[in-house]
């Protein structure tokens, strides 16, 4: 017997209880029986020797008897039909649902591409993996060619078109500052615009920094972003640098504290989202966020870019297989 | 891991208790359990996460719909009982300001 035996007896119980006791609601069950067979995987084609099986087995002979018994067939048919629509009606939303996240994708990959420009005394590395086709991740670097670098980092909660249409927001307010603007006044600016063009359950957390190459002042804001490390080299030693202010796009005024941090020779700056710092691993438990800084130290050396690399291959080797996030790391090397 | 989410209507407000984990595959659980309440936009809403092991970021974004929602009748989110690293996570987003967040379990 090729089908299950579950399926087998819950279509006995309908013929005995329609044909054999006359019961008009027994067709009802059909319904159920339909979704069960879809559950299961069972072919349809099966169905019709299940029928032949079932009257075999309880005997039916009387030909009234049989042709009442191909009403309950005739009405499993229908049922399976209708499924059988509601399922391909499906199959085509999801396509479109591919396409549309396929525009998304490319929208990404060609007009939100940043170029990590080169600069005379700082080592960059930069990282951006998204877990499906569309990043909610974002990153973007400006030389402002005046000895002013800004950078910022942002994760955009919230999937698809929106979610890339967030960050071409982002990308064109960080890009109309012309010239070098102070983190704090450019949230402020970004918040304005977000907080009137993104959907209720969105909002955007970023950490937006400016780095002076004259006196090697880092100049920090952040909208609610996961705080970033400085790892002092001379020391061996990490710093958590955060500045208060909320995630952009839930409310309409809104002031960032901005804070400064000196960046001695060889100490760098890691930026991340939290795709790195709530990573879940195979056990389904959350990194310690030691072992990053672990990775970080003993590359210490090495360019930022081979960090990066560094760690994201660590990182991929331990992260749960179907519960990947978008991952960035930006890391910032002053390198006298 | 799946979320459990049971609703009660109290006199002002209604009370929420999510147990489970609120993530990408359980947060449109929590946003349609919602939706009804926002909808009718007259009570404030009270959420007991004692029993929440896990928020992401897609979860964050729940709770900030409803924080705009609930802002624009002027009503209030209470949030009670969340664990260190979910109360982490409203801290850094700076939404803990926009809440009112208690440690009790129920008030």
């Amino acid at each position: 017997m090729p089908y299950t035996q579950n399926i087998y007896d819950d279509y006995k119980d309908i013929v005995r209880r329609y044909v054999l006791g006359q019961e008009q609601e027994a067709l009802h069950q059909c319904l159920g029986f339909c979704e069960r067979v879809i559950k299961m995987n069972s072919a349809t084609e099966e169905l019709v020797q299940i029928h032949m099986d079932v009257v075999d087995e309880i005997d039916l002979k009387d030909a009234s008897e049989i042709k009442k018994s191909l009403e309950i067939l005739r009405e499993v048919h229908i049922k399976l039909g209708v499924s059988f629509k509601v399922y391909r009606d499906m199959a085509e939303k999801i396509e479109v649902h591919d396409k549309e996240l396929d525009v998304a994708s490319q929208l990404q990959d060609s007009m939100l591409k940043t170029t990590i420009p080169k600069f005379d005394g700082i080592d960059l590395g930069v990282l951006s993996v998204p877990a499906n086709k569309v990043s909610g991740d974002y990153f973007n670097i400006i030389d402002h060619n005046d000895g002013m670098m800004t950078f910022g980092v942002a994760d955009v909660i919230g999937k698809g078109i929106p979610a890339a249409l967030a960050m071409s927001m982002i990308k064109f307010s960080m890009d109309s500052n012309g010239y070098s603007q102070y983190p704090s006044d450019s949230l402020r600016k970004l918040n304005r615009v977000v907080e009137k063009n993104i959907n209720q359950n969105m909002f955007i957390t970023m950490f937006y920094g400016m780095f002076d190459n004259n006196t090697k002042l880092l100049y920090y804001a952040s909208a609610g972003h996961e705080p970033a490390l400085v790892y002092r080299y001379e020391t061996d030693t990490f710093e958590e640098i955060d500045a208060k202010g909320i995630v952009l796009g839930v409310k309409k005024f809104v002031t960032y504290e901005q804070r400064q941090v000196r960046m001695a020779e060889r100490d760098m700056l890691i930026v991340f989202t939290d795709g790195v710092s709530e990573l879940r691993k195979r056990d389904d438990t959350i990194i310690d966020f030691n072992e990053i800084k672990e990775m970080i130290r003993v590359n210490r050396d090495g360019h930022p870019q081979d960090i990066v690399q560094f760690i994201y291959e660590k990182l991929i080797s331990i992260t749960h297989p179907t519960k990947r996030d978008d991952l960035t790391l930006f890391i910032l090397k002053n390198l006298n | 891991m799946n979320l459990t989410i049971m609703t009660e209507k109290r006199d002002s407000h209604y009370f929420m208790t999510l147990d489970g984990e609120l993530d990408l595959y359980t947060a449109s659980k929590f946003q349609e359990a919602l939706e009804p309440i926002k909808s009718e936009g007259t009570h404030d809403i009270k959420i007991d996460l004692s029993k929440l092991s896990y928020m992401d970021s897609t979860g964050l974004g729940i709770f900030v719909g409803t924080l705009k929602s609930l802002g624009k009748n002027n009503n209030e989110l209470y949030v009670i009982g969340a664990s260190e690293r979910i109360e982490r996570l409203f801290e850094i987003t700076g939404l803990k300001d926009l809440m009112n967040i208690t440690k009790g379990d129920e008030s």
